[in-house]
């Protein structure tokens, strides 16, 4: 009898825990492949990196105490994030040497395919939706550039709202470094983003 | 979240996450059920490539690593020294039979 209710307690407490972790990776997913998305400019690689990511925290992470999937899966993201990019840079330098490992094609073939193309309208006026669905690319163009620990800063600061002490500690450095790292990143990102803009006009 | 270029990046970033197409949103819900059902899947490739390195540098450290046997060479040139300092002494040991044999006779 004691047995059977300690069973069941258990069952109802990884029902639980099942539940609760869900909901959590549901709450999550779309802005980090958003993220994975503007950091690595490809839609494979992204969702590889949130697959990863979403395993590694449930493998884990999933014992630990709910307020810090957060971070943690946050902090997983950026280093699947990092990892792609050191693979991608071994790719560009030895891919000529080793058959099947240019990454060339698959750039290109993802180009041609473009996800934001098969997209429909969302905003009613075709035209302000033209506009902020460029502005977007804009953006993503723009945050893949940066480099690694500003693009960090900024998408964790910016786009998911960490404060200053929350995003140190997910990256892992001092919260000064993480305002100079955001500053400049605002700073790379409004230069750029007005620089394309005028550029813009001049082909129009 | 202070100036206006912020808020306006962060709104934009955020309608981002929208645009996301069934197929994808399918493949996102597939992730999480296999983080909560199974274990990591691993991919072959990502797996066999660090496998096959870490098997190839063992291979060449046990080569590099591995000591010329000390004892085998010079083991066969002592037996053939040996035998040599017996032919050389033949005489000798001829002649040490024979009185061997004479002093029992």
């Amino acid at each position: 009898m004691d047995l059977a209710v300690r069973k069941s307690d258990l069952s109802i407490e990884t029902k639980a825990s099942r539940l609760a972790i869900d909901g959590f990776l549901t709450s999550v997913q779309r802005r980090a492949l958003a993220m994975a998305r503007a950091a690595l400019g490809n839609t494979d690689d992204a969702m590889d990196a949130v697959q990863d990511s979403m395993l590694q925290l449930v493998k884990s992470y999933a014992d630990r105490d709910v307020d810090e999937w957060r971070k943690l899966f946050y902090r997983i993201l950026n280093n699947k994030i990092n990892d792609l990019f050191r693979r991608r840079k071994l790719q560009q330098r030895f891919g000529g040497l080793l058959p099947g490992l240019s990454y060339q094609a698959k750039d290109e073939q993802n180009t041609a395919s473009d996800p934001f193309d098969r997209i429909p309208a969302t905003d009613s006026d075709p035209a302000t939706h033209m506009e902020r669905h460029r502005t977007i690319i804009n953006l993503y163009v723009h945050i893949s550039r940066l480099p690694r620990r500003q693009r960090e800063t900024f998408m964790l600061r910016c786009w998911e709202g960490f404060s200053t002490r929350e995003t140190a500690q997910t990256i892992g450095c001092s919260e000064g470094s993480v305002k100079t790292h955001y500053s400049r990143a605002l700073s790379a990102l409004r230069k750029n983003l007005l620089q394309s803009d005028e550029e813009d006009l001049n082909e129009f | 979240m202070n100036s206006k270029f912020e808020q306006s990046l962060q709104s934009d970033l955020r309608h981002s996450e929208q645009i996301l197409n069934a197929e994808q949103l399918q493949h996102l819900a597939c992730f999480r059920q296999q983080a909560l059902v199974t274990q990591a899947p691993r991919r072959l490739w990502r797996v066999l490539w660090p496998t096959a390195g870490m098997i190839l540098a063992s291979i060449l450290l046990l080569v590099l690593a591995m000591p010329l046997s000390p004892l085998g060479p010079p083991a066969v040139n002592d037996s053939v020294n040996d035998n040599l300092d017996l032919y050389v002494d033949l005489e000798f040991y001829y002649w040490l039979a024979d009185s061997e044999q004479d002093l029992r006779g």
